[in-house]
């Protein structure tokens, strides 16, 4: 996983510290000779390469092992010239060597916690990862089982419900049949939630085939089912032509298909209904947006617009289970775009949503 | 001639009784053997355990085969009779609440007829069994059995 070692992880074995022995004498070597012979040297400065290498790859020990080198060159030179200039010349050296030695060990340490640090990071990182996988695949058993197991019961008490109101209506009064319908209602809204459910968590794990989507075409067919379906409303469903956009189809469908569901919805309570779906430009973003002319919605709770389960009409009102546009948000950050809407009460509502 | 039965294999009794309602309520009037789990269902086509004298000759002119069952699942209940020379070609409509997509494309591709979501309204279950009934008992021309060597 962790392709970046730090320096000091490298296996290097003895080749450090042969490196700085070779260095050492031969810089010890060439000053003397140098100095014997009395000149002043560059190749003096070749000590700096021992101490650099000794502090990098040994930090706090390189730097004792750099100044006892120091002072063990220092003497050997001392010793050899007894020139009292050449000596504090070498020992302003030696500080000097000592300082560098002190700086570069500073900066291998600190360079070796970020390191540290970084590495506790990635593993932090590897770890959680693993959990949220798992998580997913918690997730996904839960759904699965969801899907089977909670239908079946429902199943049971709508169909015995209904198998009483065909076979034993006679014994009912008006009030036990009423009652009947409720129970087989809430039932089938039970089942409608149990399937936005799911469709919220397919809509976050199905594998993303993405295409050229002709968006027009999309919300055309499903304007022409929903007036299909309500022939007698007085509607009108104006689709911007030629809108495309690369993404998944079917996800895209299904944002199309809740957000014109959720127009097509709320503008049912008015005598005739506008619905627009265009797009414009917004800073060189293209904004695809929905917009209708029906019960729109207070903007002081915009943000509670797209939070699953979040509902703001009743449900005697408007129907529906609060998903929709929880699951439209979804479609749309899968596809790297936002979702926003603008509203009035009464006076409609806009939904804009970009894809990337 | 072959009789022209059909075979439910479902595990949950309300299930079972919901589905026979919609038989007899649609005049459907066929016999149904009701098989309660894999392991039953296993030895009722392959005359085995206590379907051991149980005539192979006579197959069902469509299998209702629930996914979730005990013991032995229904995907492995398909696989096992389309393994078999004597059973692959017997119809086998898998009618489940599942409509997990991965489920969907196991069926089919164990080789399946059809794949039909249970709805949860009684009137829609209702007509899709009495549409699974009238195709498959009556406008369905099943194979001849296979003539085994």
């Amino acid at each position: 996983m962790n392709t970046n070692k730090p320096l000091q992880n490298i296996r290097l074995g003895w080749l450090p510290f042969v490196v700085i022995a070779v260095t050492t004498l031969a810089a010890i070597a060439i000053s003397i000779y140098c100095l014997s012979h009395g000149r002043v040297t560059i190749f003096q400065n070749l000590f700096y390469f021992p101490i650099i290498i000794a502090c990098v790859y040994y930090t706090k020990r390189g730097f004792a092992f750099s100044v006892v080198l120091s002072f063990i060159y220092l003497f050997l030179i001392i010793s050899f010239t007894r020139n009292s200039t050449v000596a504090i010349e070498v020992l302003i050296r030696v500080f000097i060597f000592v300082g560098v030695a002190g700086v570069v060990t500073f900066l291998s340490i600190m360079r070796k916690r970020a390191e540290e640090r970084l590495e506790a990071t990635a593993l932090d990182l590897q770890r959680k990862t693993e959990l949220l996988e798992i998580s997913n695949r918690e997730l996904e058993a839960f759904s699965y089982s969801v899907s089977h197991d909670l239908r079946a019961p429902l199943r049971s008490i709508d169909g015995f419900s209904k198998a009483i109101l065909d076979d034993y209506s006679d014994k009912l009064d008006e009030q036990g049949r009423n009652y009947l319908c409720r129970v087989r209602t809430a039932c089938q809204q039970m089942a409608q939630l149990i399937e936005d459910m799911l469709m919220l968590s397919q809509v976050n794990r199905s594998e993303m085939r993405q295409k050229e989507v002709d968006l027009s075409a999309l919300a055309k067919s499903i304007a022409d089912e929903f007036m299909q379906n309500q022939p007698q409303r007085k509607a009108e469903f104006v689709i911007a032509p030629s809108i495309t956009a690369n993404g998944d189809e079917q996800l895209l469908n299904i944002m199309l298909h809740n957000l014109l569901e959720n127009a097509w919805k709320f503008t049912g309570k008015h005598p005739s209904a506008r619905i627009e779906f265009g797009v414009t430009k917004k800073e060189e973003t293209t904004v695809y947006f929905v917009a209708d002319d029906g019960a729109g919605f207070d903007m002081k709770y915009a943000d509670k617009l797209f939070g699953a389960f979040q509902r703001l009409h009743t449900t005697e009102e408007f129907e529906g289970t609060g998903i929709g546009l929880a699951i439209v948000q979804r479609i749309v950050s899968r596809h790297g775009g936002k979702v926003w809407a603008q509203g009035e009460v009464e006076k409609g509502a806009t939904f804009y949503f970009t894809l990337v | 001639m072959q009789k022209h039965f059909l075979v439910l294999v479902e595990d949950r009794p309300d299930d079972i009784d919901l589905t026979l309602r919609a038989l007899k309520n649609n005049n459907i009037v066929n016999d149904i053997v009701v098989l309660r789990d894999g392991v039953e269902a296993l030895d009722y086509f392959f005359a085995t355990g206590k379907y051991a004298d149980r005539n192979l000759d006579e197959q069902p002119a469509v299998v209702l085969l629930d996914i979730k069952l005990p013991k032995v699942d229904g995907m492995e209940v398909l696989k096992r009779l389309r393994a078999n020379e004597q059973t692959k070609l017997i119809p086998v409509v898998i009618l489940t609440s599942s409509k997990e997509e991965r489920d969907v494309i196991n069926g089919y591709q164990l080789g399946c007829n059809s794949y039909v979501r249970k709805p949860v309204t009684l009137e829609e279950f209702s007509e899709a069994v009495r549409n699974l009934g009238l195709y498959w008992l009556l406008l369905n021309e099943p194979s001849p059995q296979p003539v085994l060597r």
